[in-house]
């Protein structure tokens, strides 16, 4: 083979070499999954695992909002992994540890107190970290057993009653509906119904079942509002009210509510 | 003279091993062994066949020596040949594309055979070898793709391993030699490997000169005539004396033809490979991966679309009869019919037949590629519903919502546009189904639906209906009076199981 062969040879070999290794083909670098406590990492861990039931922001879903800095405030930090690590047994709250180790749970969750937690752009907002703050008395953890319910019904007329009718069957879009149903109680722990009212949802506030939280205002049954918010022995009265009604029917307990 | 030394050397060399082997008369009786000269442009599909066939074998060796068959390393081993070995992918790809159109090729001949009769007389082992190749190649590429060790190799070889486990009394046997043991593991890869590279590629080597054999023995048939009958009493001797009279050379006249299809194909096969480059891997085999929505790769899927359309009740009988009984009529075929004429045109039965066998497997295939069978597996937990779905409930209803994510009926059915597609769209299922018959769906299933009955308690159906009757199209005038009577009469009947009252 003549040199001016050899050469045209060569530079064939490397323009298609290298040019082969631009071709449209050619797949893409894997890039390594961001780490979850990266902002990046961490909004798509819980868009995965977590937005179907908290809502595509943490805000807005079926199950409670977790942007919420009053409820991250409140919930110390081990048991907050914990829930998400083992789940809340007997409840719509799966355990995310057969999926990832647990120092990648702990660290999701950290980044969530951070990013979520008393930064501002929470519903509740730092007022309400205040209200629910431990130092006022009203702890977060349900206690089995504690309440007066006859005088928790007497608050239920007052300060519920207004937004949440008895009645199951109505056909009225204007109140949030009854939570005495005994269907729904049927459903909810004791634990979801005390962290409901102390944190509310006012996540929804665009929606007329928006709740306000321990820290009110409330709506009476004759429709006039009550500013003064609910004392601790207040939320645990109600709950004993609430677990009083669900009766004998349908039989046993069926919490599947995914909230602690 | 001394230049004359070496060629001479040569000849010498080559000659004492034609004396001694025959080699060159053979493939001088195989070069230019006389063809039909009407055997035109219909007969190339069996050279391509083969033809890919080696590109499979040389660029198969290649990925041999960087592929690591190892359950641990199989998969890193791809992404290795994939981003550090030059031009590693580009070979993938090759190799990928090229089984495609070996498979397209195959069927191709498969098809011309049939529709020319060309496995009549005396050409009926032919046709059965040739159905062995068929096999040994659909296995290949079967193979090929668990190769690929990732999400949908895994889901692949569960649903094989879930069909072999029906087998009556010996499901457990056949699944443990499928795998290598009970479940999935490095010893199924090590199987399949094997099977890949080594015992298929052999078999099909073998079947290959096998069949090359016949097709030289009984000669290459001419194109179908009406009238022209085939009578096993007379046919070599007249078609020996025809292609002895009007035949030509198979090199250079068959041959050419042969090489332009060939490279026509093998630079469209190229084109391809560098314009798509390989397939796969996806994401990591993982058990508890179940973001994976198995899908097959496109040969076979139209095997996903019968599965996935048959009726559950026929799912184990057809499954366990319908390849064993398909295989062993196809390969009995010209013991069904090995005379009489080869004519399409004489053959109306195999020309509706194939034309249906043809736009079954290409409605399927399609169906394959586009129908939303496989529900989102992780829609319950990551596709937020919208907060239109939210807002204004009551809180039953949003417990009905939050059963509705759990439940997971969010992987077959969308709500508001996102969700699986599996099951009909729910967004105004109010508007078609009453209370009682959402409850009744939900209870007893239909369909493909599952029944709920035993899983789902009053409160969760309660709930869930709650939360469906207000799916109504954006009115919310859905929700049902007398709503909880009704449910307590459910309850007490014979449907709701033994969870009552």
């Amino acid at each position: 083979m003549s040199s001016r062969a050899s050469i045209i040879t060569t530079a064939c070999c490397c323009f298609v070499t290298v040019a082969c290794d631009r071709l449209p083909g050619k797949p893409p670098i894997r890039a390594a999954a961001a780490a979850v406590d990266t902002p990046e990492g961490f909004a798509t861990y819980y868009a995965l695992s977590c937005a179907g039931c908290h809502g595509a922001d943490g805000t807005k879903g079926p199950a409670r909002p977790m942007r919420d800095a009053a409820y991250l405030a409140a919930v110390p930090e081990d048991s907050l992994i914990a829930i998400v690590r083992d789940g809340v047994q007997g409840t719509r709250m799966p355990g995310f540890s057969s999926d990832t180790d647990e120092a990648t749970l702990a660290r999701f969750v950290q980044t969530m107190r951070v990013q979520w937690g008393g930064d501002g752009t929470s519903p509740s907002g730092a007022a309400a970290v205040l209200a629910i703050d431990p130092a006022n008395g009203i702890a977060w953890q349900h206690v089995a057993g504690s309440g007066d319910a006859r005088r928790g019904a007497e608050l239920f007329e007052t300060r519920c009653v207004g937004c949440h009718p008895r009645a199951t069957t109505i056909d009225d879009r204007s109140t949030a509906g009854s939570v005495t149903d005994r269907f729904y109680l049927k459903l909810v722990s004791d634990q979801h119904l005390r962290t409901s009212i102390l944190f509310g949802r006012s996540d929804l506030s665009a929606s007329t079942a928006a709740m306000p939280g321990a820290r009110g205002p409330f709506r009476g049954a004759d429709g006039r509002s009550d500013a003064s918010a609910l004392s601790a022995a207040d939320v645990d009265d109600l709950v004993a009210y609430l677990s009083s009604l669900r009766g004998e029917w349908p039989p046993s307990s069926e919490t599947k509510d995914g909230a602690r | 003279m001394q230049s004359r030394n070496p060629r001479r050397a040569l000849l010498e060399s080559l000659r004492w091993i034609d004396e001694r082997t025959g080699l060159f008369w053979m493939l001088r009786k195989s070069v230019f062994h006389r063809v039909p000269r009407d055997a035109k442009w219909w007969y190339v599909f069996g050279s391509a066949t083969m033809m890919f066939f080696t590109v499979q074998l040389a660029s198969g060796i290649v990925l041999a020596t960087l592929y690591a068959p190892s359950a641990a390393d199989a998969y890193q081993s791809l992404v290795y040949i994939d981003e550090q070995v030059p031009l590693g992918w580009f070979l993938r790809a090759i190799h990928g594309w090229s089984s495609n159109a070996m498979c397209a090729m195959m069927l191709l001949h498969l098809a011309q055979v049939f529709l020319h009769g060309t496995y009549k007389y005396p050409r009926e082992l032919t046709w059965v070898f040739g159905v062995f190749l068929c096999l040994a190649t659909l296995g290949l590429a079967f193979t090929g793709q668990i190769m690929r060790w990732d999400a949908d190799a895994y889901w692949g070889l569960g649903i094989g391993a879930a069909i072999v486990d029906r087998a009556p009394g010996i499901g457990d046997q056949l699944r443990a030699i499928m795998l290598g043991g009970p479940t999935i593991s490095g010893a199924t890869l090590t199987r399949f490997f094997a099977l890949h590279v080594f015992i298929l590629p052999g078999a099909t080597i073998a079947l290959i000169g096998v069949h090359l054999y016949l097709v030289l023995r009984n000669g290459i048939s001419e194109m179908p005539k009406p009238g022209q009958i085939v009578d096993p009493a007379t046919y070599r001797e007249g078609y020996e004396s025809r292609v002895h009279k009007s035949g030509v050379p198979f090199y250079p006249d068959a041959a050419r033809r042969d090489m332009v299809f060939c490279g026509a194909m093998l630079i469209a096969v190229v084109g391809v490979a560098a314009w798509f480059g390989p397939f796969g891997p996806n994401e990591l085999p993982d058990p508890t991966n179940i973001h994976a929505s198995p899908r097959p790769d496109g040969l076979f899927l139209w095997i996903f679309a019968a599965l996935a359309l048959l009726p559950p009740a026929s799912e184990t009988p057809l499954l366990l009869l319908g390849p064993p009984v398909g295989i062993a009529l196809l390969a009995a075929l010209p013991f069904l019919s090995n005379r009489g004429e080869r004519a399409p045109s004489r053959r109306p039965l195999s020309v509706l037949l194939l034309v249906l066998i043809v736009t079954g497997l290409g409605v399927l295939t399609w169906l394959g590629t586009t129908s939303p069978w496989s529900p989102q597996m992780a829609a319950w937990k990551s596709t937020a519903p919208d907060v239109a779905f939210v807002e204004h409930r009551t809180p039953l209803e949003t417990q009905g919502l939050l059963e509705f994510q759990f439940a997971q009926c969010r992987n077959c059915h969308s709500i508001g546009g996102t969700g699986g597609k599996r099951g009909p769209d729910l967004s105004t299922v109010a508007t078609r189904l009453s209370w009682d018959q959402l409850v009744r769906q939900i209870q007893q299933g239909g369909g493909n639906m599952p029944a709920y009955g035993k899983t789902l308690s009053s409160a969760e159906t309660q709930a869930l209906v709650a939360f469906l009757s207000t799916l109504d199209g954006g009115t919310l005038k859905a929700k049902i009076p007398g709503a909880l009577e009704s449910q307590a009469a459910l309850d007490a009947s014979p449907a709701a199981g033994d969870r009552g009252p």
